[in-house]
């Protein structure tokens, strides 16, 4: 006799998961496509992936770069699908808080009520009988349950693997990815063997669902599929029937409703990056916003091939500029400002402030990369200029026109980045004019880049001429927040 | 500090491209000038992908101090300048 059962609480977590693991599987496939390779080493030096879901192959004789690298996986296995990493995004991190509420509540509830025993051996006799156990399966036998209880040993170390093991490694290995959290504690990041290693982890940890959920299935046809539906279903196995028909329509609603948001991202995206993005970037900025950088990586760490994503300017404009030096270069800063200026590059230079950071790099695409960057620590611009109190917003105008310059990006025109004023005031939010100790590379951003080390890499635009105050940032472009929000349906506030 | 993806021309290098610019009388586009000091050369043709593989840019600076934009170029291929 089970004197566990399946009370009714954790038969509604039960299907509730189900459907959230494979809307998080699904967008999680989503974002690996984007970058679909997967490193060992921080610097995501190309060529020393050690998986990689592509055949594309990338030019030597030209510059190319992480957008070219994108694949288009298909909506079966991704959502949404056809390359749109930005509601990949939002799906993923939307369904993540609705994931972990339900696991937190689903974990409190089995302790309060004592279930947690169905789960969490109590003696490690267990361990020789889940062996003498998975030898029974291997001979094509089912081993008897343990007495009292709804499982076989092995069943019972398996979901209690799944409970306490892999899920809490998932939640973490996600966070693990944060540039936030990572510039925050460093220290957190190096407990999983750095940025690229728990990306990787990341990934065994979808391999790991998806092997759980397969033999999941299987098992449940090997005792029965109805009576053992008829448990999670009724809360008894006496109607094998009955949960034979009605796990079809849970599977077929599961099936549904991934398909109603898979067709609503990909014809309404911007609908669902408001909708999705009103919940996410609400936690976000409470959680993640006043994590301030804190970081300091020893100059050896320095990737020796920083990867980019983006091409610079190609203008003859901004072609004569750079050999000349930048010295036909003009930086305005002007909008709510008591105090507009006009700046060249010897002028930023010569303002008496100039700090360096060595930091690593997040791009929002999951590679990773370690430089030093030096320039003028953005409050002191802020000091110079004086925002007026109607202020809030800082936009950073580039010269780089994704129409012309960027063949692997849908959109046109000139791309822009707004950050609200109080980012401007963390310690290491930098105008960088220098990379590695030299002038700042074309390809980063020359003359002139943002450096935000607790955001993601494309918040900081690159190749800047232009920065203006705002009260509001939906004044500009399509009002979501820059170019990639406008375009490709980003996250303003990425602190993950 | 020297931007390192910028080149400084050798004199037979600098000799080629002020032939190329009597040859073809190129002058100020602002101003008319003349008088177009040759300064170093920008390799475009990796990291500009509407550019040719060989293309560079060779910076040119008008002498007139008045000229309301002293800073031009020209583009050339490899070739037309570099030594063989
Ligand atoms: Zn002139």
């Amino acid at each position: 006799m089970d004197v566990y059962g399946f009370p009714a609480w954790l038969r509604v977590e039960h299907w509730i998961n189900a459907l959230f693991i494979t809307l998080m599987v699904r967008s999680g496939i989503e974002i690996l496509a984007t970058h679909p390779k997967l490193y060992g080493r921080d610097d995501s030096r190309p060529g020393s992936e050690w998986a990689r879901f592509t055949r594309k192959t990338m030019p030597k004789d030209k510059l190319y770069d992480t957008l070219d690298e994108e694949e288009s996986y298909s909506p079966i296995i991704s959502l949404p699908g056809h390359r749109n990493l930005g509601m990949g995004r939002h799906w993923h991190f939307f369904v993540a808080i609705g994931w972990v509420l339900a696991g937190v509540t689903y974990v409190a509830l089995l302790f309060a009520t004592g279930q947690w025993r169905r789960y969490i051996p109590t003696s490690w006799g267990i361990l020789p009988q889940a062996w003498h156990d998975l030898l029974t399966y291997l001979s094509f036998r089912l081993p008897p349950h343990l007495p009292g209880e709804p499982f076989d040993a092995l069943q019972k170390l398996a979901y209690a693997l799944v409970i306490f093991v892999l899920a809490p490694v998932a939640i973490l290995s996600g966070l693990a990815q944060s540039p936030a959290v990572d510039a925050r504690f460093p220290w957190f990041l190096r407990l999983w063997g750095g940025r690229q290693r728990v990306r990787s982890l990341h990934f065994f940890v979808l391999l790991a669902f998806l092997a759980f959920t397969a033999v999941h299935l299987l098992m449940l046809a090997v005792w029965g599929w109805g009576r053992e539906n008829s448990l999670m279903i009724f809360g008894h196995g006496d109607a094998p029937v009955g949960g034979l028909w009605v796990s079809l329509v849970i599977i077929a609603a599961i099936i549904g409703v991934n398909i109603a948001v898979t067709v609503w991202s990909l014809r309404r995206p911007r609908m669902v990056q408001r909708v999705l993005g009103a919940v996410v970037m609400a936690l976000r900025r409470a959680l993640l916003r006043p994590a301030t950088s804190h970081q300091h990586y020893p100059k050896a760490a320095v990737a020796a091939q920083h990867r980019v994503n983006g091409k610079p300017p190609d203008s003859d404009t901004y072609k004569i500029m750079a050999v000349h030096d930048f010295a036909p270069w003009r930086l305005t800063v002007g909008g709510l400002v008591e105090n507009p200026v006009v700046l060249t590059l010897e002028d930023l230079r010569a303002l008496n402030t100039r700090q360096s950071q060595c930091v690593l790099h997040h791009c929002i695409q999951g590679w990773s990369s370690v430089g030093e960057w030096t320039g003028l620590p953005l409050r002191d611009l802020l000091d110079l200029v004086r925002p007026l109190p109607e202020a809030r917003y800082i936009c950073f105008l580039t010269m780089q026109d994704n129409g012309r310059d960027e063949p692997s990006a849908p959109g046109e025109g000139h791309f822009y980045e707004i950050i609200d004023l109080e980012l401007a005031h963390h310690p290491q939010t930098l105008l960088a004019y220098e990379m590695n100790g030299e002038p700042l590379p074309i390809e980063h951003g020359a003359p002139l880049r943002l450096r935000l080390e607790n955001q993601l890499g494309f918040k900081m635009a690159k190749w800047i001429h232009d920065i203006e105050f705002l009260s509001d940032y939906r004044l500009v472009g399509d009002g979501m927040g820059g170019w990639r929000e406008d375009n490709v349906h980003f996250d303003m506030e990425v602190g993950i | 500090m020297a931007r390192p993806e910028v080149m400084p021309l050798g004199g037979s290098q600098r000799e080629r491209v002020r032939a190329r610019l009597r040859s073809e009388h190129t002058v100020c586009r602002a101003c008319g000038g003349v008088d177009l000091v040759i300064g170093d050369a920008l390799f475009l043709g990796f990291v500009f992908h509407s550019e040719p593989t060989d293309a560079y840019m060779i910076g040119l600076t008008c002498a007139n101090p008045s000229c309301p934009a002293r800073y031009t170029g020209i583009r050339l291929r490899a070739r037309e300048f570099l030594d063989r």
